[in-house]
């Protein structure tokens, strides 16, 4: 078992492949970590260079595959979850305080819900932003980052990729929910959304980055974390967040409450 | 006058009586002064039909996005194809938690 930890997207990463230490397997590795400094370069909102923060401060223009590769993902996750998902909530993210990096988070002013629900065109490598309409990529960016990075490292042998808690696996890999059961994944991936995370203080109450494109502000709800099981990461992402707001996803759930009560779907026993 | 000359005078008198009697009842001129009432009455009557007619259109918008809302549901429902995955008693390599 050959594995490395580094720091990346606003988390720590761990990438394991289930092989031998060689030329072979370093060279996977370090290809699966570049993964993440090329996806990170290109869908970070906290680096005004990021070729996401063009296209938003520009409102349109051309983009590269992997930008428009992550876009597609994001609006056919809105598209499939009736816009319980929505890349185009950036607006709200930083109006509830999340302006920056989370490490230099402090306490916030009072929130002020914004709308989400943006217009996007996406014609090829085209795209077309509607008024006062800008993307966020944040967790679908590192669920795409983790697929494709599982993907490098498969050509070595079984492997588990890990960016804070966004995880895909080639082979059998037991994997644990926080606060729940341990899952056996199979060339799968699974993602938790949860308000636990990344929360700071707003005004007099507490905000968290999952905005709720129905109200524009931090979703309210006694839900605590939910966990998905699905074909990629990126996909788990999505799901994970529309299982967050109250959507039967039909996928492998965990609930965990702010009570701590457990509770699997999706044809988990 | 003759007795029968007077019973013909009494009869038409009668009769007149009641014909005033009923076209007074009946009222069939407008009345000549508005009653505030009645005209308050009919504001409140349009003001109640024009609230009941917004809250119909809502009724409706609110039924159609509903009707939408699950048929979307329904349709993310069916459209997840789910990895194989089951719960296990063993200590887990890694552990997802909230991001």
């Amino acid at each position: 078992m050959v594995a490395t930890t580094f720091t990346g997207m606003g988390t720590t990463i761990e990438l394991r492949v289930d092989a031998g230490p060689g030329p072979g397997t370093d060279a996977s590795l370090e290809r699966a970590r570049s993964v993440f400094d090329h996806v990170e370069r290109t869908c970070s909102r906290f680096d005004d260079t990021s070729e996401l923060m063009r296209l938003n401060h520009a409102g349109r223009g051309r983009v590269s595959a992997v930008l428009a590769e992550i876009l597609r993902l994001a609006l056919d996750g809105r598209e499939r979850t009736g816009g319980l998902f929505d890349p185009t909530v950036h607006d709200a993210v930083v109006s509830a305080g999340y302006d920056r990096t989370f490490p230099e988070l402090g306490v916030s002013g009072e929130p002020v819900p914004a709308p989400a629900g943006g217009e996007v065109e996406l014609d090829g490598d085209h795209v077309v932003l509607g008024p006062a309409t800008r993307i966020d990529l944040g967790g679908i960016a590192k669920g795409y980052a983790v697929d494709r990075a599982c993907e490098v490292l498969a050509a070595s042998g079984p492997c588990l990729v890990d960016a804070g808690g966004d995880i895909a696996v080639r082979g059998t890999w037991a994997v644990g929910v926080e606060g729940g059961p341990t899952l056996e994944l199979t060339d799968a991936a699974v993602a938790t959304s949860g308000r636990d995370r990344r929360a700071w203080r707003a005004g007099d109450g507490p905000a968290h980055h999952l905005i709720d494109p129905r109200t524009g502000a931090p979703a309210v709800t006694r839900t605590l974390r939910a966990t998905v099981v699905a074909a990629t990461a990126a996909e788990a992402e999505v799901l994970a967040k529309a299982a967050f707001l109250g959507a039967a996803v039909g996928a492998p759930t965990v609930l965990v409450r702010d009570d701590g009560r457990v509770t699997v779907a999706g044809g988990l026993t | 006058m003759t007795s029968v000359a007077r019973v013909y005078v009494a009869t038409g008198a009668v009769l007149l009586f009641f014909v005033l009697w009923a076209t007074i009842a009946t009222s069939p001129w407008p009345s000549a002064t508005r009653r505030p009432e009645v005209d308050a009455l009919a504001l409140r009557e349009a003001v109640v039909r024009q609230r009941a007619a917004a809250a119909q259109q809502r009724y409706e918008a609110r039924w159609a996005a509903y009707r939408a809302a699950l048929a979307r549901n329904r349709a993310l429902t069916v459209s997840v194809s789910a990895p194989p995955v089951r719960i296990v008693q063993v200590p887990p390599v890694a552990t997802t938690r909230s991001s």
